[in-house]
């Protein structure tokens, strides 16, 4: 029997990640449900619940601190999958626990899990909630749009570089996840469906973001940092635009035709779909196997 | 300069040897973090990289600790490059840089160091 446990809140002592883990927990559901929409799976609640030889996927964070855990879970099922989202840091102590597992995927990759045979690279993917539902080819209002927190100096850079390109849409917040200025998912949705470009600067410590994946769910062109050719060796041929400065987007956003932004669109919305589906088969295959 | 290894780090970036001065930074431990010759040389291997953003928010954390001249000259220089010719201006100008630099970190939320840091 295969089980699915949301381990991202549980077992947790540490604050820093048991907040995070429940910041996950709540806005990546949709998206690691839907790379497991082809298992035949049941979600349990508890460890307790797993009996000897199940085929057991976790999903988890800040799984440094939870190694008797996993020791445990190494002696108890059949096989174990891990889903390990959440390692912005790229922790040292992450990769002995990998060694318990069977099959890791992890959000937030590094050079090390390139050429894995063990460990495959995933997108952090959408916030929950987000869903292709619109006309691709109808024309868009806004020419770019940005939802987040001026944190570095390259959302600053962006910011000014960008701004005076109108018509866009900028929701600024001052503190992350902001609950009383940030816009909810279909607020969110809404803009995107209606813009052409999405400016992805790095997150926090990584180059990646939902931002990314969100504007591809909407059809929308992300333009992404390219940090150490990140995206490339992560995600080999795809079609998002890359910039080393934002001064770089200006005159893409500004004066490509709608020819070129529509064509654009479809090649990486195409190139989207494209992964979902090679990677959802790959997820099943791998668990199967 | 207050290490050797720092000292032989900066020499290795001045003859080009960046592989090499990027190997040696990796070497040295958390100890570093504070120290602003440490934050200079990793933005300057950042810098020659092109990793303008990595470089700048480096910069910027080494002002937190020590508010030397070469730190603001290469912030300004970064800032020419990526086309902000009027903070380039500003943080050149002796007399404009402190306000100019603290301006800016208002602006971003994710480059000050609680007190706590500190001591």
């Amino acid at each position: 029997m295969i089980k699915l446990l949301w381990n991202t809140s549980r077992h947790q002592n540490d604050s820093f990640e048991l907040t995070w883990g429940k910041y996950h927990e709540e806005n990546s559901g949709d998206w690691i449900y839907f790379l497991l929409q082809d298992i035949n799976y049941t979600s349990i609640n508890s460890e307790e619940e797993i009996n000897k030889g199940d085929t057991v996927i976790i999903v988890d964070s800040g799984i440094h601190f939870k190694e008797h855990f996993y020791i445990k879970l190494n002696t108890l099922t059949k096989k174990f999958f891990l889903f390990h989202i959440n390692d912005e840091h790229l922790d040292k102590r992450s990769r002995p626990i990998y060694n318990y597992c069977d099959y890791v995927w992890r959000t937030c990759c590094s050079p090390k899990y390139f050429s894995s045979n063990k460990v495959k690279c995933i997108p952090p993917g959408y916030k929950s909630g987000f869903e292709q539902k619109f006309d691709l080819n109808k024309k868009r209002q806004f020419k770019w749009c940005f939802f987040g927190t001026q944190h570095k100096s390259s959302r600053h850079d962006m910011n000014f570089q960008l701004e005076k390109i109108k018509p866009n849409f900028v929701n600024r917040i001052d503190k992350f996840a902001d609950k009383k200025k940030s816009m909810n998912v279909k607020e969110m949705e809404k803009i995107y469906f209606d813009t052409n470009f999405a400016p992805c600067p790095a997150g926090f410590f990584h180059p990646e973001s939902y931002r990314i994946y969100e504007a591809l769910q909407c059809g929308t062109i992300p333009i992404v940092e390219s940090v150490y050719n990140y995206f490339d060796n992560v995600y080999p041929n795809n079609p998002l635009i890359k910039i080393k400065k934002w001064n770089e987007a200006k005159e893409t956003i500004n004066n490509w035709s709608h020819d070129k932004i529509l064509y654009k669109r479809k090649e990486c919305f195409n190139w989207w779909n494209q992964y979902l589906s090679d990677h959802k088969n790959f997820v099943r295959k791998k668990i199967y196997e | 300069m207050n290490d050797d290894r720092l000292e032989k780090i900066e020499r290795l970036i001045k003859i080009k040897k960046i592989n090499e001065a990027q190997l040696e930074l990796s070497k040295l431990g958390e100890e570093f973090n504070k120290n602003s010759e440490y934050l200079y040389l990793r933005s300057k291997i950042f810098y020659i990289n092109k990793l303008y953003y990595a470089a700048l928010d480096t910069l910027l954390i080494a002002l937190e600790f020590e508010k030397k001249d070469k730190i603001y000259n290469l912030v300004a220089e970064i800032y020419d490059i990526l086309g902000n010719k009027e903070l380039s201006k500003k943080i050149t100008d002796p007399n404009l840089r402190l306000q100019a630099v603290s301006s800016l970190k208002d602006e971003l939320s994710g480059i000050r160091l609680p007190s706590s840091y500190f001591s």
